[in-house]
């Protein structure tokens, strides 16, 4: 699947507003690989998405520095929204809950998946908008 | 991440205030799946604690009377 292009970043050094889908393999070669740092990020974020299928979620976005311009950035910032079955599959559930190496996983129902994606995220600690990736599942 | 200015603090006492509402919000209400909730509230519970956490580093560093609310 080929969702287009993820936008450029802006003068801030964040994707443009918005949320910006795109298949792990898009994200990967767009953020994962300038550096090791960012390699083993990315290899990480690929077993989430492969949980995250497992365990019946629906939505899973990330952001935070990893989709930023910053050659070194922190953990992975992800956003889980979990389907109505979950939880679908007990081991997968368990491993999501274990963590995973540089992933910072929030799992929340609907409201509170809104309320992260569309205000908390939105906005940096300066309250500079900043766009975010879905990564499709 | 660190909080470099009173700017970014008074960002993320507005954050925290937010988050701090919605959590009060959700442990009033009833939940259709007691699991998720519990996974919801421990979720946006690790983010208030980080940005208090953030908030004491901050105004500990520059010497600040205030106290994350």
């Amino acid at each position: 699947m080929d969702l287009g292009m993820i936008p450029a970043f802006n003068d801030d050094g964040y994707l443009p507003a918005g949320v910006h889908r795109a298949t792990l393999d898009e994200v990967a070669a767009r953020f994962g690989q300038q550096s090791e740092w960012r390699r083993v990020r990315a290899q990480s974020l690929g077993w989430l998405v492969d949980l995250a299928r497992r365990a019946g979620a629906l939505r899973l976005i990330v952001n935070g520095s990893f989709t930023t311009d910053r050659p070194e950035p922190n953990d992975v910032d992800c956003v889980l929204l979990m389907g109505p079955e979950f939880p679908r599959g007990a081991q997968a559930e368990e491993q999501l809950q274990e963590g995973l190496p540089f992933i910072e996983l929030k799992i929340v129902e609907a409201e509170e998946f809104a309320f992260l994606v569309d205000d908390f995220f939105a906005t940096d600690r300066r309250d500079v908008v900043k766009g975010m990736i879905e990564v499709v599942l | 991440m660190s909080i470099q200015n009173d700017l970014e603090l008074a960002v993320t006492r507005k954050k925290l205030r937010l988050l701090e509402e919605r959590v009060a919000a959700l442990r009033r209400q009833e939940a259709p799946n007691a699991h998720m909730r519990e996974l919801t509230l421990r979720s946006l519970m690790s983010l208030v604690n980080q940005l208090r956490e953030e908030i004491v580093r901050y105004t500990a560093g520059t010497g600040a009377r205030s106290i994350p609310h």
